[in-house]
């Protein structure tokens, strides 16, 4: 039940070098800037495609802000409803009414190397939410949604309580918003 | 046992129970550095005398009640902790003394947040684990054996202006102490009495199988089942004269309380809070006829811990197939509900408390909004949530 893979063995060896940790706290703190970046992405490319997000949308009003990120001053991205899509608006907290943020960098990347699911990471308190509950498992079902669209299946039956089937139409969903994601992440990153 | 690979146990607050309990608040007081406290209640409760109890445990020592604010709503608003706040200011207070039920503690509660946070506006701080500052303390005493928010780390607060329910969730939230005195829950009428209970039960049963299940949660929450089987019909149908019984409802209230404050809760509250915020149906008559409802739906994912449950519900031992024995726990459920009914008009059926099939779709809206629903076993879509309405309708 708690016996560590060969991996975190090493890990755990690892750590005991001050020069070590240092190098792993700043490449955790790259990754998660660059992954934040790259949902953000994400969440453009899908909510302007995906029925499913549409509808989750169509009761956001106007200029909804919400946060994703890591805490204390982690890597963080705001995010707005503009129009039919959500559209990132930048790194940092931006105003937001609802904010996400993960309690340290070592959570947000298990979520974000999908070595653990949303839900797991709530469920072990991982997660702050600043603002509205309501909201916040508005954000929430939407963040299943692409996870749902980008991520392989072997990835969603560990990570997510119920997988479901994917009809035909969806797949091609699928093919619409990998080529949406490309255009979205040259917005994002340039 | 389950054993999972983390989880988070908190429970600081004193509990002093026993017939009499009330008189110990003065020295309780004393012990926490308090001279002066601010009685938080409703009318009801002072209707039923049973302020004049807690006025009488005050008589002859040095602490005093500074004022008696009764005007705590039944659904805990922004407006009436902000005016008690003022009022604790005002009187020179030390201490909050919540006798009531839920929405008596968690208008103390929220109160003890603007003082402390030095806010009147709580929107800005609602969510978990946002309240920074060292709480007051709170001395609470229930007057009903159900909602355990005299053991829970969170208050949920309606904001009366924007028309939004805020849920707060903070280890600083828990009561300092809990005291339960069976004279205070003996006067709450046939359906009251069996509507808290159920929601009691739904509790403990939904800390017992939902995500954040934990042995210590699981030890509080059979506890509370086996009390709850034994004493809530009872008390239903003696009511006054039977203190045994209402005693160990008020326990049952307690464990349960401390296993869902760090358990949490499932499908079965965010169906009924919304229920409750569409149709006004009391949350534990909701909770009772939903229960059966989400046990059958969850059980294909956890029916080894439904089936748990049995024993601690008066099922006779044996039967090794979990799934049969998970049914065996979700009968004894429903008998519990029939029994209930037949005393005393507790409604079956949400057709019965207030509901119209036209009401479901938009229930189904709120309830995937709660936060509840993150910790139920089984993720619960659209359509899921339509269908345990239309069964339990």
């Amino acid at each position: 039940m708690l016996e560590l893979t060969l991996v975190e063995k090493s890990m755990l060896f690892a750590r005991g070098f001050k020069a070590w940790r240092r190098i792993e706290s700043m490449a955790k703190r790259l990754y998660m800037a660059i992954a934040l970046r790259v949902f953000g992405a994400a969440f453009d490319a899908v909510s302007s495609i995906s029925a499913e997000c549409e509808r989750e949308l169509a009761d956001w009003e106007e200029g909804r802000r919400f946060a994703l990120g890591v805490e204390p001053k982690g890597p963080c991205i705001t995010l707005e409803k503009k129009g039919r899509r959500i559209r990132m608006i930048g790194t940092g907290l931006k105003d937001p009414h609802l904010s996400i943020l993960f309690k340290n960098l070592d959570s947000a990347v298990m979520v974000f190397t999908t070595y653990m699911g949303v839900v797991q990471a709530t469920v072990e308190n991982r997660a702050l939410i600043k603002g509205d509950n309501g909201r916040a498992m508005e954000v929430i079902r939407i963040l299943d949604i692409i996870m749902i669209y980008l991520l392989p299946g072997f990835i969603l039956k560990k990570n997510f309580r119920t997988v479901p089937g994917f009809t035909r139409s969806q797949y091609l969903v699928m093919l619409r918003i990998y080529a949406a994601l490309i255009p979205a992440l040259v917005r994002t990153f340039f | 046992m389950h054993m999972p690979n983390y989880y988070q146990h908190y429970s600081p607050g004193r509990i002093v129970a026993g017939y009499g309990a009330l008189d110990k608040i003065p020295s309780i007081m004393e012990r926490l550095g308090c001279r002066t406290a601010m009685v938080v209640t409703d009318k009801g409760v002072v209707g039923a005398g049973l302020i004049t109890c807690v006025q009488q445990a005050f008589e002859g020592t040095s602490c005093t009640i500074a004022h008696v604010f009764d005007e705590a709503p039944p659904d805990s608003s922004n407006i009436a902790s902000n005016k008690l706040a003022r009022l604790f200011e005002q009187y020179g207070c030390d201490l909050f003394l919540a006798v009531g039920g839920g929405s008596s503690i968690d208008t103390a509660k929220a109160a003890n947040i603007v003082i402390s946070e030095k806010t009147d506006d709580l929107l800005k701080i609602q969510g978990a684990e946002n309240i920074e500052a060292d709480l007051l303390p709170v001395i609470a005493v229930p007057t009903t054996a159900g909602t355990g928010s005299e053991a829970t780390k969170a208050a949920v607060i309606f904001n009366e202006e924007k028309k939004v329910k805020m849920l707060f969730s903070a280890d600083q939230l828990c009561p300092t102490v809990a005291v339960l005195d069976p004279r205070m829950t003996a006067t709450a009428p046939p359906k009251i009495t069996a509507a808290t209970g159920l929601d009691a039960l739904t509790h403990a049963i939904e800390a017992s199988i939902n995500l954040q299940k934990n042995p210590i949660e699981d030890a509080f929450a059979k506890a509370a089942i086996e009390l709850i089987a034994k004493y809530l019909v009872r008390a239903t149908e003696n009511g006054a004269t039977d203190m045994e019984a209402r005693y160990g409802m008020a326990n049952a209230a307690l464990f349960a309380g401390i296993a869902f404050s760090n358990s949490t809760v499932g499908v079965v509250h965010s169906l009924a809070h919304a229920c409750g915020a569409v149709c006004h149906v009391p949350h534990g008559m909701a909770n009772g006829i939903l229960l059966p409802w989400c046990l059958e739906f969850n059980l294909p994912r956890v029916a080894a811990h439904i089936a748990e449950l049995a024993g601690p519900l008066g099922a006779e031992p044996g039967g090794n197939d979990p799934v049969e024995r998970a049914g065996r726990t979700i009968r004894l459920v429903r008998e519990l509900g029939e029994r209930l009914h037949r005393l005393c008009g507790l409604p079956l059926r949400l057709r019965d408390a207030g509901v119209t099939e036209q009401n479901l779709p938009h229930i189904v809206e709120v309830a995937l909004n709660d936060g509840c629903l993150i910790y139920n076993p089984l993720d619960v879509t659209r359509n899921d949530a339509l269908r345990l309405l239309r069964n339990a309708f």
